[in-house]
């Protein structure tokens, strides 16, 4: 990889729950404007690991986190973490629209970072954040109609734009389609593959076709240890490690 | 008819039977307070003064002042209370002292009433020399429903999914914007049912009032919240237990109790209705 295209960068991440260690010694690259997905069996540290890159795990006190993670050879924590989440935006496992109106879920982002000078502006970016997010054309007559009356897909969908209107440099997905049905997560996948274009990606995930379908490269991670990366071609057809191997068969998981 | 079968039908016709007696318990009293208040009651009662030393005339002073009180008390607990829950459930660390903080709260709750009447009139009316008036009943109410205010907003603000929360953090609110701007509006009608429970017990509470607020009998209307006033728990005491005509002034003690049965009855429809609207947005 070139060190001029990585987009953040984790060194000898580690990561305790009071006294438990979910995170071991992790470091990894993530490239920028490529899908790299973070698969494992459950509990093995996946969603505390992505929450850790846009110190999510702050609202944890639990939570206590040792090493750096860079973005764009920044550490992380010497950034205000208000300004880290506008540039580092996140999608989670639940649909989760505010119980607002369709407008109001994607203006509420842009609003609080002042990001518009007037009306026309506000408009034309949430405008511009739906149809990034592929939902325009299903709710373009019903802006001011409340969020949560969509459907499962389209709350996700609705969420993602939420998240891009404030044109982040990097969207966090934390397993979005697990709560949804094989047409929405068709939906959700092409989307993603879309937004690579002008994003940095990184997805968990737990399904492994998934992340062979959509990811670039692939990180596999068990027990709080990084097992494997590389780019997703090589860890789906000759895994180094025998442990990824039996993961992707199937063997455990 | 097996053993069994016979122990479940005992049981049910105990529990039905326990249900019954509640119930009609509150009729009895609906029904005994309209019968004997329902003979005075007309528009003069309702929009005129006392006259001929309590004999006849109206009660509306004391409505007002029961108005009053409790609008100062809300005034005074509401936002107090919110904030002291927003707090407790958002900000303090939850720890050993925060658990203290709450045990506090609920023994507050368990005060005895007249307890929180001898309070206001030490420090409100004698300390603050606020003297007997609408301000110093209207705190010593307000002190009264706090516990009642904070329990009800901090459940109201622990109902709020968290996923709303780390949605807006994520989004690079601060801590402040997501209560003020995605907790509190999803929060206010829960806070607001629980609020206005307790109001209408403060509405109806004699001793809280007895030493710092009311006053048997009032020439004028109050003018300022220095002003003493009558009130409709008090009116009742005092016509039942001071006044030299029991015959004339019974029927109009039944008519005030009825009455303030009304209003605290409509405090609580209203909490009702907040909440059925709530539910129906969601």
């Amino acid at each position: 990889m070139n060190s001029k295209k990585i987009k953040i960068s984790i060194h000898n991440l580690n990561i305790w729950y009071q006294d438990m260690q979910v995170i071991k010694n992790v470091n990894l690259d993530v490239e920028k404007n490529k899908v790299t997905a973070i698969i494992g069996p459950s509990g093995c540290g996946k969603s505390t690991l992505i929450k850790s890159i846009n110190r999510m795990l702050d609202i944890i006190p639990e939570a206590k986190v040792k090493g750096a993670i860079l973005l764009d050879g920044q550490n992380i924590y010497d950034i205000d973490e208000t300004f880290l989440r506008k540039r580092i935006g996140m999608v989670f496992q639940m649909p989760n629209p505010f119980p607002k109106s369709i407008f109001e879920n994607i203006a509420y982002g842009l609003k609080l970072h002042r990001m518009f000078k007037n009306k026309e502006e506000l408009y034309f970016k949430v405008e511009k954040a739906l149809k990034q997010a592929a939902l325009w054309n299903e709710v373009k007559d019903k802006l001011d109609k409340f969020a949560l009356d969509l459907s499962g897909g389209q709350q996700q969908r609705l969420c993602i734009a939420r998240c891009i209107a404030l044109e982040p440099e990097v969207v966090l997905f934390d397993e979005p389609c697990s709560a949804l049905d094989p047409v929405a997560t068709a939906k959700i996948e092409e989307l993603i593959e879309d937004l690579k274009k002008n994003y940095t990606i990184v997805i968990v995930t737990h399904n492994m076709q998934q992340a062979a379908r959509i990811s670039d490269y692939t990180a596999f991670l068990y027990l709080g240890n990084l097992v494997e990366f590389g780019p997703t071609q090589k860890i789906f057809t000759t895994p180094q490690n025998k442990m990824t191997e039996h993961y992707l068969t199937g063997k455990f998981g | 008819m097996n053993f069994r079968k016979v122990k479940e039908f005992v049981g049910f016709a105990i529990l039905r039977l326990a249900t019954f007696l509640i119930l009609s318990a509150l009729f009895i009293i609906l029904y005994f307070i309209i019968i004997r208040g329902i003979k005075v009651i007309n528009w003069q009662f309702l929009t005129h003064k006392p006259c001929e030393g309590m004999t006849s005339g109206g009660i509306f002073p004391a409505i007002l002042g029961t108005f009053y009180l409790t609008l100062c008390a809300i005034c005074f607990a509401l936002p107090l209370g919110v904030a002291a829950a927003i707090y407790l459930v958002e900000y303090a660390r939850q720890g050993r002292l925060v658990r203290i903080v709450r045990i506090g709260i609920n023994n507050l709750a368990g005060v005895p009433s007249i307890v929180f009447g001898l309070f206001g009139l030490a420090v409100f009316v004698k300390y603050f020399g606020f003297g007997v008036s609408i301000l110093s009943g209207g705190l010593t109410l307000g002190i009264l429903i706090l516990p009642v205010i904070i329990r009800a907003s901090e459940e109201a603000i622990l109902a709020v999914p968290n996923s709303l929360r780390e949605a807006s953090l994520a989004l690079g609110a601060t801590k402040w914007q997501t209560i003020y701007r995605i907790v509190l509006p999803n929060a206010i009608p829960g806070i607001l049912t629980g609020s206005i429970l307790g109001i209408g017990r403060a509405a109806g509470e004699t001793a809280p009032i007895l030493f710092t607020a009311v006053t048997f009998y009032s020439a004028k209307l109050p003018t300022s919240i220095f002003s003493e006033v009558q009130a409709l728990p008090y009116h009742i005491y005092a016509l039942m237990t001071e006044g030299t005509h029991p015959e004339t002034q019974v029927p109009i003690a039944y008519g005030t109790a009825l009455v303030l049965l009304f209003l605290v009855l409509g405090i609580d429809l209203l909490a009702i209705v907040i909440r059925k609207r709530a539910r129906k947005r969601k």
